[in-house]
């Protein structure tokens, strides 16, 4: 992978005899010991250089690893040698993984789904964020985070109750609002802000549940999208375009202003060269000029009616001047990088540059502007 | 699998077809025969894909499920946003007026009339702000009508400093509805830096305009020109409008609009028929049919896009524009007589000069001619919409969903109701739409566009510029 702004996996030697878990970051040792995570010490030059495991609290010097972190950052320790700083102050944004199963399959899903009973991550997500305590929004991804249910109705409470200062944005395919039930269930529980992040595909059925790679898929997250607004949660429309759905994008726009209540924002995201997206590249990725007008109607229709939307993951170079307002530097720090021939582009301090996963057959190169 | 909707004809044997969500397409008779008596199984896949599309179609037991769920949430989105109340203050400071209009709308009293009879009693202006503060919410819209107000420009002096002190000097903004006859150096100064637009009327050039909208001893079209002028130069293009009422002497010449536009530096028109209120009727003046009115409005896109394709600036049509984008625009409800529930009461509280207060502009014209009726809502200090029966009957039965004929019409989603116009036409809010004056204008609007934006390219292109500026 290509070196990224900030880096966030470090291989620490001594990492492999602490504990595999989450673990609160420290670099001097608090007074008061967290009641969530347990402590991990993190010394630096100059510091006493000796490893310990002891009990709630174990040290591992690695300078690099202390100076890329703050007091209280969360790290998730793999237990073979490596520390991934999952909650970082220096972040611009943060994400905690509850669940990697899912009942879709997306053709470019970043995170492909696992069948294995992880259930243990959704409250060590929990006790991570509360930890944390931090007042920034936190993304709470998976795999499917409603899958859990009426525990994730528990995550909701409790995070909410230990950490009121922190806002939530929740990754769901939708699926599970498809109970109005639950959807109102959920609705109940949002004190601090949540946004729940839902992507549609298409407006026709068999698009979207082609995407998705699950029948049925379409009705659920339509209903789910309904009720969920209807009860009053706030949602992010997320869309990616790929050569699969370009005649639904304009459609899918009109479904969403028509008939979806509690819409904050749409995001039309470029496609991103990870996980399964790679194996399906050749038939997914589409060049955006080739979709230009689409987003230009879209963003049209959207700022019409009032609802605001933002272009992700689009270098600048790729878009028409016109669409350049609307898209937002937005690629996480820990995976966004800028190849050479953009040093010397004006607009790179507007502009989101590329993935860091982009290589190779996945790289669009920057375009020269006349 | 067909889920519910609507159709109408429009020329060439295509049909408009629509949902409650608010979605149109455009179709074939042969289509919805074959839809109609083989199913859509056997239907184009492309239709069949595009109809899906826009919920007239749903593909499997699911999806007509969700189908049916997103058409109700659709139409639960239109009501909700069109039953807000989000009124524009009108406010009467007179009746009087120096003006003798042939169709005049609003009924009007003579210029020596008493003061005491027919203008506000300035006393009464800071009661007036109260219950817009009371009942609106910033920005505020305000709109003073006349009669014409000018003759009283002291009033509406007062009436802005008073919305200054007590609504906050930048969250509203003022409208003025004026002849023009009467704009001076004095009201320009004032206006300049002031929250102030003028909205005027121009008939057409001079001897249509003159013909209709008579100033007595004077020449109504230099007037308004010269205002118009004026407003544009010292204020700036964008403070004044001007409306055309369509009076018999235009229908022929369309041309005289075009030419009065350029003349006046006017890049928006807005044309309407005359209107059923106030003498207009009585007078029997300019009476014509709809369809003379709409082969009117067709020579006049046509002139517009020729105007354009000669290199011209583009002018737009406003009516034209509200109803194309109440058909293309989701969530537009702009104008108070294209919405279901209806723009009475919710879109507009008009505080008259004698102090009582109305829920449209029309309500207070019908009074006029029907002084047996209470069609008020109350005084300026005693607002109480609850108390009439009246207002409570057409609240309640201004929703065109359920309107006998609005039921079964393909335009209903965009359409709206005129709860006055009804009891003006019918005794009853309801009514009959086969005699509707209000049907037939905005049924053939609609039919009219649809069907020249999807048969002329020419045509399309300048709506969607009307609808995008
Ligand atoms: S819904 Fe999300 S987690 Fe599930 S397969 Fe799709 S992209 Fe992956
Ligand atoms: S050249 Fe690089 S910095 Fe410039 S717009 Fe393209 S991707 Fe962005
Ligand atoms: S239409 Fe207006 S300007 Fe003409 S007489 Fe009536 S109030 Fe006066
Ligand atoms: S008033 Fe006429 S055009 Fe409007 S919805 Fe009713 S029937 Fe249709």
């Amino acid at each position: 992978m290509r070196e990224a702004i900030r880096q966030d996996v470090f291989a620490v030697p001594e990492a492999n005899l602490v504990p595999a878990g989450c673990w609160v970051l420290r670099k001097t040792l608090p007074t008061t010991p967290d009641t969530w995570l347990n402590t991990l010490l993190v010394t630096g030059n100059g510091t006493d250089a000796s490893s310990s495991n002891a009990g709630d609290i174990c040290t591992i010097h690695s300078p690099e690893l202390f100076d890329s972190i703050e007091d209280g950052d969360v790290g998730l320790v793999n237990g073979r040698g490596s520390v991934r700083v999952i909650l970082s102050r220096r972040a611009n944004h943060n994400t905690v993984l509850v669940t990697e199963r899912c009942d879709n399959r997306c053709l470019f899903c970043s995170q492909p789904p696992k069948d294995r009973n992880d259930d243990e991550l959704l409250m060590q997500a929990a006790a991570a964020i509360i930890s944390f305590a931090g007042n920034d929004v936190i993304g709470v991804s998976g795999g499917e985070p409603l899958l859990y249910g009426d525990a994730f109705l528990r995550f909701l409470e409790i995070v909410q109750t230990h950490a009121p200062e922190t806002g939530l944005h929740v990754l769901s395919n939708g699926r599970a609002f498809a109970d109005r039930y639950f959807a109102r269930a959920v609705a109940e529980r949002l004190e601090s802000p949540v946004v729940f992040g839902i992507p549609l595909y298409a407006a026709l059925a068999e698009v979207h549940d082609t995407l998705v790679g699950a029948a049925g898929a379409h009705a659920d997250t339509v209903r789910g999208l309904i009720n969920a607004g209807n009860a009053g949660i706030p949602i992010e429309l997320r869309i990616i375009p790929t050569q699969k759905n370009l005649q639904e994008l304009v459609p899918l726009l009109e479904l969403a202003l028509r008939c979806f209540s509690g819409l904050q924002q749409v995001s039309v995201m470029n496609l991103e060269p990870t996980g399964w997206a790679r194996a399906n590249w050749g038939q997914l990725y589409c060049d955006p000029s080739l979709y230009a007008d689409q987003l230009t109607s879209m963003v049209r229709q959207a700022e019409a009616a009032g609802l605001p939307i933002a272009l992700f993951n689009y270098p600048l170079c790729h878009l028409p001047d016109t669409l350049h307002p609307w898209a937002v530097q937005s690629i996480s720090d820990w995976k966004n990088y800028y190849p050479d021939t953009c040093s010397g582009c004006t607009m790179r301090p507007e502009c989101g540059g590329f993935f860091s996963s982009s290589q190779g057959q996945f790289h669009q190169s920057p375009r020269i502007i006349s | 699998m067909m889920l519910p909707f609507n159709l109408e004809p429009l020329s060439d044997s295509r049909y408009f077809i629509s949902n409650l969500a608010g979605f149109h397409r455009v179709v074939a008779r042969e289509t919805l025969e074959l839809l109609a008596e083989q199913g859509d199984g056997v239907l184009d896949a492309g239709i069949k894909q595009d109809l899906a599309r826009g919920l007239f179609l749903a593909d499997s037991s699911a999806g007509e499920e969700a189908g049916v769920a997103a058409l109700a949430s659709g139409y639960a989105r239109r009501l909700t946003r069109d039953l807000a109340f989000r009124p524009t203050f009108m406010i009467v400071p007179t009746l009087r007026c120096d003006h003798t209009c042939r169709y005049c709308q609003v009924s009007r009293a003579a210029l020596g009339a008493a003061h005491s009879d027919y203008d506000l009693d300035a006393r009464r202006i800071p009661q007036v702000i109260d219950l817009i503060a009371r009942l609106g919410t910033a920005p505020y819209k305000l709109e003073i009508q006349g009669g014409e107000p000018l003759v009283r420009f002291d009033l509406v002096q007062a009436i802005y400093d008073e919305a200054e002190a007590r609504l906050g000097a930048t969250d509203f903004e003022v409208v003025i509805t004026t002849s023009l006859s009467l704009l001076d150096d004095t009201i320009l100064d004032w206006a300049r830096g002031r929250r102030v637009v003028f909205s005027t009327s121009v008939d057409g050039t001079e001897v249509v305009h003159n013909r209709n909208r008579i100033l007595p001893g004077d020449n109504a079209y230099q007037r308004v020109k010269r205002g118009i002028r004026a407003i544009q130069r010292q204020l700036g293009p964008d403070r004044v409008a001007a409306v055309t009422t369509v009076t018999k002497d235009l229908l022929a010449h369309p041309e005289a609009l075009i030419e009065a536009s350029q003349e006046l530096g006017l890049t928006e028109l807005f044309v309407r028929p005359v209107s059923p209120y106030g003498f207009a009727q009585k007078s029997g003046t300019g009476t014509y049919s709809f369809d003379d009115y709409m082969a009117f409005y067709d020579r006049l896109l046509s002139l517009i896009i020729a105007h354009e394709a000669a290199g011209g600036q583009l002018l737009s049509e406003y009516s034209g524009k509200i109803h194309l984008q109440r058909v293309f625009q989701p969530d537009f409800n702009g104008y108070a007589d294209l919405k279901s529930p209806s723009g009475f009461l919710l879109d507009c509280v008009l505080i008259n000069y004698d102090g009582k207060v109305f829920g449209s502009d029309e309500a207070r014209m019908l009074q006029r001619v029907n002084p047996e009726l209470d069609l008020s809502c109350g005084t300026v200090d005693h607002f109480d919409p609850a108390a009439n029966p009246v207002y409570h009957k057409i609240l309640k039965e201004s929703l065109n969903a359920v309107h006998p004929g609005c039921e079964q019409c393909a335009y209903q989603p965009f359409c709206g109701t005129d709860p006055c116009q009804g009891i003006s036409e019918q005794g009853e809010p309801v009514g009959d739409k086969s005699r509707s004056a209000f049907c037939q204008y905005h049924k053939r609007m609609f039919s009219y566009l649809i069907d020249r934006y999807y048969r002329d390219p020419e045509a399309r292109s300048v709506m969607e510029s009307w609808c995008h500026a």
